[in-house]
C-alpha cells in the first residue's frame, strides 16, 4: 500500500513538473503557433546553471538566478532568430528550433561535458520526512510545493492582471490578440521569455531528482508535446491537469507493467484525440486552419 | 419549381448569431441577387449551403434532395458549385492548370497514379474551351500569382463553372473591379442566367437591378425582404435598414 | 514544377543526367571510394525522394516520418532473423509494414492541419521508438539487432551477386533508387499529382472543385510512408544491423532538412540534392570536430532562414518558397 502510495506521490510530483514545462510550451505554441523545440533544452539550461551556481549561491538564490539566466537566453534566441518565422509555416517555427536546440544541446556538452551530473538537495530539504503511514522524500515535498506555488503565480498572472489576460485569450485565439492592436511583438518577446523562464524553473527544480544530462532536455520535451495536445493548445489547465495525468499514469504504470510506462502518455493522448479532438480543454482557435 | 430550399437555417459564432433561421426558396433557372450591408450574413449563407461551415439548426434541400451535413465534395458533385468574393484559387500554377484541375475533376479523374497528365485529350479540350469562352485565351501559361486582377476575377469564376453546376452561387463576383470589366462579368452572368440558376451576392446595385429576376435582402442574419427589383425598390423597410449606411441606389 | 517531358528532348532529361552521375560515382577518383557512403546517399534521396510527395507536392509538414524509415529498417531485419535469410522478402516486408502502419497514422492525421498535423507526427514517431526500444524480445532493445547480411541474388549458378561487396550493393541500391524515382515521377506528374498540387495550393478550393481531399492527403502520406520502409530496409543491409536510433525522431527532422535544403519544394530534384549535401557534409564534419552537432544545429537554422527554397530554390531564382 505504501508502496502505492510512493509511487502515485512520486507521479504527482513528475505531474507537477511537467505541468510547468507545458505550460511554458502551450502559452508559446498558442500565442505564436511555434513549436518551440528550444524548451527542452532551456529546461536543461537550467538544471545545468542551477549546478554551477548552487556551489557558490545555496539553493534558494539559484532557484531565482538560473531561471533568469534561462529567460535571457530565451529572449535572444527569440529577438535574434524565432521571431522571423512567426506567421509563416509552422513548420519553419519547428525546423529552426530544432536546429537551435541540436546545437544548443552541444553548447551544453562543451561547457560542461559530456558526462552526467548530480545535483544534492538543498540540505534542509535533505533525507525523509515522516508521514506516519510511510516515509517520503523532503526535498520532492518541497518540489511539489515550489511547483505548486509556481503554477499559482501563473494563474494569477493570466487571470488577474490585464496583461495576462490578453496573453490568455491569445494563447487560445491569436487572431483575437492582433484585433486587439496591442503591440504585439513586444507581447511575443514576453511570452517566449516567460515560457523559457518556466522551462528553466522547472530544471532547476528537478535537477536533484534526475541526474543532469545534456539529453534531459529531450526527455522532457516528448512529453511537453503530449501534455500540450491531450490539454489543449494553449490552455492552462489543460496543460495542469493533462500533465499531472501523464505524470501520475507514467509513475503508476511503472508499477504494473513497467515496460509500457514510456508509451502510456501517448496511449492517452491517442484516446483523448479520437474522443475529443481538440483535446481535453482546447478551445476552437485558428490552429486548425 | 424550387431548386434550392433552406428551412430555419441557423449559425452562431461565439454569441453571434450570422445567420438566423432562414427559411427561404430559390427558383430554377432564375438569377437571385443577395444583397444587404456587410455583416448580414449573406457569405455565411452560401458557406452553409456549400458545406463549409455546419449549421446548428435547419435544413438544406437541393432539387429536393437533403444536403444539409454533406461535405463540400459531395455537394459540388450532385451540382452546387460557388465563387468566393477573396479570390481563391492556385496561385503557384499556371491559368491552364487551375482551369485543368476543375475539368479533371468533373470528368471523373484525379485518382489515376502513373497516367500521364498530356494522355488526356477531352480534359484538355474542354479546359481550352472554357479558357477561351471566358476571354482569357493566350494566357494560358502564366502563372495565376501574376495575372491582373480581372483576370483573376474572371477565372474565380470559370473555376466554378468547371463543375458544370445546376446552380451556381456568386460571391461578389465583381469586387474591385473597373466598371468595364463589371459590364463583362454583367453580361457573362445574364448569358448564364439562360442556362443554369445563379445566386449571387453582389453590393453594385446598378449590376444587381439589371441582371436579377429575384432579390432577397438580408440584414443582421435574417431575410428582411424578397420579390422583383421593382418590389424591392420600393420597399420601406429596405430603404430603412440602409438609410443609416450605403446608399445603394441614388432615386 | 510543370511536367516539361518535351518529346525530342527527353534525352537531355535531368533524370538521365542525375542517374548517369550515380553510375559512374564510383569512377570518381578521391570521392569514389567512399562506397557506403554513396550508397547511403541513394537510399537518403529515396527516403526524401518520397517524402518530398508529402511535403513538396502536397504541402503538408510530417515531422514523424522517420518512424517508417525506422519501421521499415526493424522489419527487414526482423524479418531476415526470423523468418527468411534473403534479401527480397525482407525487403518486401519492409514496404509493406512501413506501409500499413503509415496507412494507420494518415488515417489520424489526414484531416488534421498545420500544428496539430506535426504534433501528432511527431507523437506517434516517439511511440514506435519507445516500442523498438522496450519490446526486446521483437526488437533487440537498446542493443538492437544485427548480423542481418546481404545474401547473394541472381540466379545461380548463371548470375550470382555477391551483395556483401559493397560496390555490386551499391549498385543494387542504385537499381531500386531508379526504378523508385521514375516511378515517383510518374506520381507526381499523374493528374493524382496535380491534385495533390491543388491541395497545397488551396485546400478548400481543392474540395470546391470536387476532390475528397482527406482521401488524397491519406494517399500521399502512406506512400511517402512506403518509400520510407523501403530506404529503411535498404540502410539495415547496408549497415547489416538496426538500432533504435532508426527511429529517433532527429531521423524525421533529417529528412525534412534534406529536401527543403535541396530545394525540394521547388525542384523535384532538390530531395537528391539535399540528401547528398547533408550526408556528405555530416561526415566531413563529425570526422573533423567531436562537437558537429553544433554547426550542424547553426546550418539548419541558417537554411531555415536564409534559403528556405532550397539550394534549387536560389539557383532557380525563387525566393519564396511554396510552402504553405
Amino acid at each position: 500500500m505504501t508502496e502505492f502510495f510512493s509511487f502515485a506521490m512520486n507521479g504527482l510530483v513528475l505531474g507537477l513538473i511537467f505541468a510547468v514545462v507545458a505550460l511554458g510550451f502551450t502559452l508559446i505554441l498558442g500565442v505564436m503557433q511555434v513549436i518551440n523545440f528550444t524548451h527542452g533544452v532551456l529546461f536543461a539550461f537550467g538544471a545545468y546553471f542551477a549546478f554551477s551556481l548552487q556551489k557558490y549561491t545555496g539553493f534558494w538564490l539559484a532557484l531565482v538566478i538560473a531561471p533568469l539566466l534561462v529567460g535571457l537566453i530565451g529572449l535572444i534566441l527569440e529577438r535574434l532568430v524565432i521571431h522571423r518565422t512567426y506567421g509563416g509555416n509552422p513548420l519553419f517555427g519547428l525546423l529552426l528550433t530544432f536546429g537551435l536546440a541540436t546545437a544548443l544541446e552541444e553548447l551544453i556538452r562543451i561547457l560542461w561535458g559530456k558526462p552526467g551530473y548530480s545535483v544534492a538537495a538543498p540540505r534542509f530539504a535533505a533525507g525523509s520526512l515522516d508521514l506516519g503511514f510511510m516515509f517520503y522524500s523532503k526535498y520532492r515535498l518541497l518540489l511539489a510545493a515550489l511547483a505548486i506555488l509556481i503554477i499559482l503565480l501563473v494563474w494569477l498572472f493570466l487571470e488577474k492582471s490585464p496583461y495576462g489576460a490578453i496573453i490568455k485569450a491569445g494563447a487560445s485565439d491569436s487572431e483575437m490578440v492582433m484585433a486587439l492592436g496591442k503591440n504585439l511583438p513586444r507581447m511575443r518577446t514576453f511570452v517566449f521569455t516567460m515560457g523559457s523562464i518556466l522551462a528553466g524553473v522547472a530544471g532547476v527544480i528537478a535537477a536533484p531528482i534526475w541526474s543532469v544530462r545534456p539529453t534531459m532536455g529531450t526527455f522532457i520535451l516528448m512529453p511537453a508535446f503530449v501534455i500540450v495536445v491531450l490539454g489543449g493548445i494553449g490552455s492552462f489547465w489543460g496543460s495542469v491537469i493533462a500533465g499531472l495525468i501523464v505524470g501520475m499514469s507514467t509513475s503508476i504504470s511503472v508499477m504494473f507493467w513497467a515496460r509500457i510506462s514510456d508509451i502510456i502518455p501517448y496511449v492517452l493522448m491517442g484516446i483523448i484525440l479520437l474522443l475529443r479532438p481538440r483535446g481535453l480543454m482546447g478551445e476552437k482557435s485558428v490552429l486548425e486552419v | 419549381m424550387a431548386i434550392l430550399t433552406t428551412e430555419g437555417l441557423t449559425k452562431d459564432f461565439g454569441g453571434l448569431r450570422a445567420v438566423d433561421s432562414v427559411t427561404v426558396e430559390m427558383e430554377e433557372g432564375k438569377l437571385t441577387s443577395v444583397i444587404g450591408p456587410n455583416g448580414a450574413g449573406k457569405t455565411t449563407f452560401f458557406n452553409l449551403i456549400t458545406g463549409l461551415i455546419k449549421p446548428d439548426s435547419g435544413r438544406i434541400l437541393f432539387k429536393g434532395e437533403e444536403i444539409t451535413h454533406l461535405p463540400i465534395h459531395k455537394i459540388v458533385r450532385k451540382g452546387i458549385s460557388r465563387s468566393f468574393q477573396i479570390i481563391n484559387l492556385f496561385n503557384e500554377l499556371t491559368l491552364f492548370e487551375n482551369v485543368w484541375l476543375g475539368v479533371q475533376s468533373q470528368q471523373g479523374h484525379g485518382s489515376e497514379l502513373f497516367a500521364d497528365i498530356d494522355r488526356f485529350r477531352s480534359i484538355r479540350e474542354e479546359t481550352h474551351r472554357i479558357i477561351e469562352e471566358m476571354g482569357l485565351a493566350g494566357k494560358e501559361e502564366i502563372p495565376v500569382k501574376l495575372l491582373s486582377y480581372g483576370d483573376r476575377r474572371i477565372l474565380e469564376i470559370a473555376l466554378s463553372l468547371t463543375a458544370k453546376p445546376s446552380l451556381l452561387l456568386l460571391d461578389e463576383p465583381t469586387s474591385g473591379l473597373v466598371s468595364e470589366d463589371r459590364k463583362r462579368i454583367s453580361a457573362l452572368m445574364k448569358k448564364l442566367s439562360s442556362e443554369l440558376t445563379l445566386i449571387v451576392v453582389e453590393h453594385d446595385m446598378d449590376v444587381v437591378l439589371s441582371i436579377s429576376d429575384h432579390i432577397v435582402v438580408m440584414h443582421q442574419g435574417k431575410i428582411l425582404a424578397q420579390g422583383s427589383p421593382v418590389e424591392i425598390r420600393g420597399n420601406e423597410k429596405v430603404q430603412e435598414a440602409y438609410l443609416g449606411g450605403e446608399h445603394l441606389w441614388t432615386s | 514544377m510543370a511536367s516539361k517531358t518535351k518529346g525530342n528532348r527527353w534525352f537531355f532529361h535531368p533524370l538521365w543526367l542525375v542517374f548517369i552521375l550515380f553510375l559512374l560515382f564510383p569512377f570518381i577518383p578521391y570521392i569514389g571510394r567512399y562506397i557506403s557512403l554513396g550508397t547511403e546517399v541513394l537510399l537518403w534521396s529515396l527516403f526524401a525522394l518520397g517524402f518530398n510527395i508529402l511535403l513538396g507536392y502536397t504541402g503538408l509538414s510530417s515531422f514523424g516520418h522517420g518512424a517508417f524509415f525506422g519501421i521499415g529498417a526493424y522489419a527487414a531485419g526482423i524479418f531476415f532473423l526470423r523468418v527468411h535469410k534473403g534479401l527480397w522478402i525482407p525487403l518486401l516486408m519492409s514496404i509493406l509494414i512501413a506501409g500499413f502502419f503509415a496507412a494507420l497514422v494518415g488515417l489520424l492525421v489526414a484531416k488534421k492541419r498545420g500544428i496539430y498535423f506535426a504534433l501528432i507526427t511527431i507523437a506517434v514517431s516517439q511511440v514506435f521508438y519507445f516500442v523498438a526500444f522496450r519490446w526486446e524480445e521483437l526488437t533487440g532493445g537498446e542493443t538492437g539487432l544485427s548480423g542481418i547480411d546481404r545474401v547473394n541474388i541472381g540466379l545461380t549458378p548463371l548470375l550470382n551477386i555477391k551483395l556483401s561487396v559493397p560496390i555490386y550493393y551499391y549498385y543494387f541500391v542504385l537499381l531500386i533508387f531508379i526504378l523508385c524515382t521514375l516511378l515517383i515521377w510518374k506520381i507526381v506528374h499523374s493528374p493524382f499529382g496535380k491534385v495533390l498540387q491543388a491541395i497545397r495550393e488551396n485546400e478548400i478550393r481543392a474540395r470546391y472543385l470536387g476532390y475528397n481531399t482527406a482521401v488524397y492527403k491519406w494517399a500521399a502520406f502512406t506512400i511517402s510512408g512506403l518509400f520510407a520502409g523501403l530506404a529503411g530496409g535498404l540502410y539495415t543491409f547496408l549497415i547489416n544491423s538496426a538500432f533504435p536510433f532508426v527511429l529517433d525522431w532527429t531521423q524525421s527532422g533529417n529528412v525534412v532538412m534534406m529536401t527543403l535544403l535541396g530545394g525540394g519544394t521547388v525542384n523535384f530534384f532538390g530531395p537528391i540534392l539535399g540528401a547528398a549535401i547533408f550526408i556528405v557534409s555530416r561526415d566531413l564534419l563529425s570526422a573533423y570536430w567531436e562537437s558537429w552537432m553544433l554547426i550542424y544545429g547553426l546550418i539548419f537554422v541558417f537554411v531555415i532562414l536564409f534559403i528556405p527554397s532550397g539550394i534549387l530554390g536560389v539557383i532557380g531564382g525563387k525566393k519564396q518558397t511554396i510552402l504553405r
